[in-house]
């Protein structure tokens, strides 16, 4: 899966959750929940929805790795590789 | 025969329109049952009947405006007769407190107007609403891209430029042909009407603006307030919550903020005197806890829906119950019953970064507890200094029903009960 794959993917995620954010206004480097004022119950909406969506765990404890839109991108994209590979 | 009025969805709410009805003449209707919807300043929603029977008749049409206590239909208790003479009367008794606004309670002539054009209803967020009225587009002949056909934004903007300018509005003749059918089409015994032009109405967010002005302002005029905080370590909360969040797909995991409200009950059942409120020169504390809960919406301005009976609630289902109620909230499909029954008021405004909220007491309530952003701070404890994380929770009492003494304690009792997350 690509990296653009994914952001495809969180896009969609995001305009259940949030209809109004414009992913493609936040920089790679920019924080996401605070560039899209998402509140705590909206980011764990947008774990469930990534994690369904792309059929990988987001263990609570990675948290502190999902902060900025590059972040999330990347780690996503690490899932998704490791579970292909397990398969 | 029991009369359904325009019911009052807090002490903001003057009027509201009718959206549609749930129902039909005829129908069984139960305690707890929708029967209607109607928009506000708060966004859409669902209204409830409080009593058992059969829907006699329906005296209003969707698109009217109605101020709060407006008779708007019959219903029929189980076992009574029909009554021979089926046209409503009117109902305006001396019991009902808005007697004197006869013209706005009037019944619609009992014969059907000549070839209704059929009110589709209109599936759209509250968002969609406020845009529409901003640029004059109506709402009925828009086709939503959204979850079952919602309108959504986009698709109001996208009318916008091919639709008739707001000076002109064409009421719609027929369902445009694309429409999916709705099951939900008036009878023809529903008399109907179309809805106000969208320049008949203030735009949205001025509305409710409006709205939480008049209750703010009530509360600075009439509720002397004080006000308390506390810093409390949340560090074992949060241990608790990280090592019960480890074992759970994240479908099922736990926020904060669940901990919080939790304890919030929790310190209420241990200072009873601040869940209630004060209602004619009187402070009437309730029994049963239903916690208001301050949501705030994506195009601006809040709603304080309540979790009802929290107290009989843990912690993961007050988890569920928050989720439930913010997601209602912003695509407005609250309960009357959750607008109006608030006992006590929690707003957690730590999701926007500040660390100490100091609020306004809804009346008729006499609390309000906030709660700021859980931040490490240093911290001082049992004579050594350490770095912890740590919420400022903030009282604001109605000091005609509690004094600071009694705040005091229901603070450090929220604290006690974090320090224990395993017995909230």
């Amino acid at each position: 899966m690509t990296e653009s794959d994914i952001t495809a993917t969180l896009k969609t995620v995001l305009a259940d959750i949030a209809p109004e954010a414009d992913l493609d206004r936040v920089g790679p480097g920019e924080n996401l929940r605070e560039e899209l004022e998402l509140d705590s119950m909206d980011a764990l909406h947008v774990l469930v929805g990534l994690s369904q969506e792309l059929d990988v765990e987001i263990p609570a404890k990675d948290y502190g790795r999902l902060t900025t839109k590059a972040d999330i991108v990347h780690y996503l994209q690490a899932r998704v590789r490791g579970k292909q590979r397990g398969k | 025969m029991g009369e359904f009025r325009m019911p009052s969805m807090g002490a903001d709410m003057e009027a509201a329109t009718l959206v549609e009805w749930k129902v039909e003449p005829g129908d069984r209707v139960r305690h707890g049952d929708i029967i209607a919807e109607i928009e506000t300043e708060k966004g859409d929603i669902d209204v409830e009947v409080f009593e058992d029977g059969v829907v006699e008749d329906l005296l209003v049409a969707p698109g009217e405006k109605l101020p709060v206590g407006a008779l708007l239909a019959h219903i029929r208790e189980e076992g009574e007769d029909i009554p021979a003479d089926a046209a409503p009367a009117g109902g305006n008794g001396a019991e009902s407190p808005h007697a004197d606004e006869p013209e706005l309670t009037v019944a619609r002539p009992q014969e059907p107007p000549p070839t209704p054009p059929p009110r589709r209803h209109v599936r759209a967020s509250p968002l969609a609403r406020r845009v529409a009225a901003d640029l004059g587009v109506d709402l009925s002949e828009v086709t939503g891209s959204g979850p079952q056909g919602a309108i959504q934004r986009a698709d109001v903007e996208r009318a916008a430029q091919t639709q008739a300018p707001p000076e002109t509005p064409t009421p719609p003749e027929e369902e445009p042909p694309e429409e999916p059918p709705t099951e939900e089409a008036p009878t023809e015994e529903t008399p109907v009407e179309e809805a106000p032009a969208p320049e008949a109405q203030a735009p949205y967010p001025e509305r409710m603006r409006q709205a939480i002005a008049k209750a703010m302002a009530r509360s600075n005029r009439e509720i002397p307030h004080y006000f308390l905080e506390t810093p409390i370590s949340m560090q074992r909360a949060l241990q608790w919550l990280e090592a019960e969040n480890e074992e759970r797909p994240v479908q099922e995991r736990l926020l904060p903020v669940a901990l919080l409200l939790r304890a919030v009950i929790r310190a209420l059942d241990d200072v009873p005197a601040l869940n209630g409120y004060w209602r004619n020169d009187r402070h009437e504390p309730q029994e049963a806890i239903h916690l208001g809960v301050a949501i705030s919406l994506r195009q601006g301005g809040l709603v304080i829906p309540a979790i009802r009976n929290a107290d009989q609630k843990t912690v993961d289902e007050l988890m569920q119950a928050l989720d439930d109620l913010i997601t209602r909230a912003r695509s407005g499909r609250l309960r009357s019953s959750e607008l109006t029954e608030a006992t006590v008021t929690v707003t957690n405004l730590g999701d926007l970064g500040v660390e100490t909220v100091h609020g306004m007491i809804y009346p008729p309530q006499v609390a309000l507890v906030g709660f700021g952003k859980i931040t490490e701070r240093p911290w001082a404890e049992d004579g050594m200094l350490g770095v912890r994380p740590v919420v400022t929770a903030t009282l604001a009492g109605d000091h005609r029903a509690t004094d600071g003494r009694q705040g005091a304690k229901f603070l450090d009792a929220i604290n006690e009960h974090l320090q224990h997350p395993d017995e909230l």
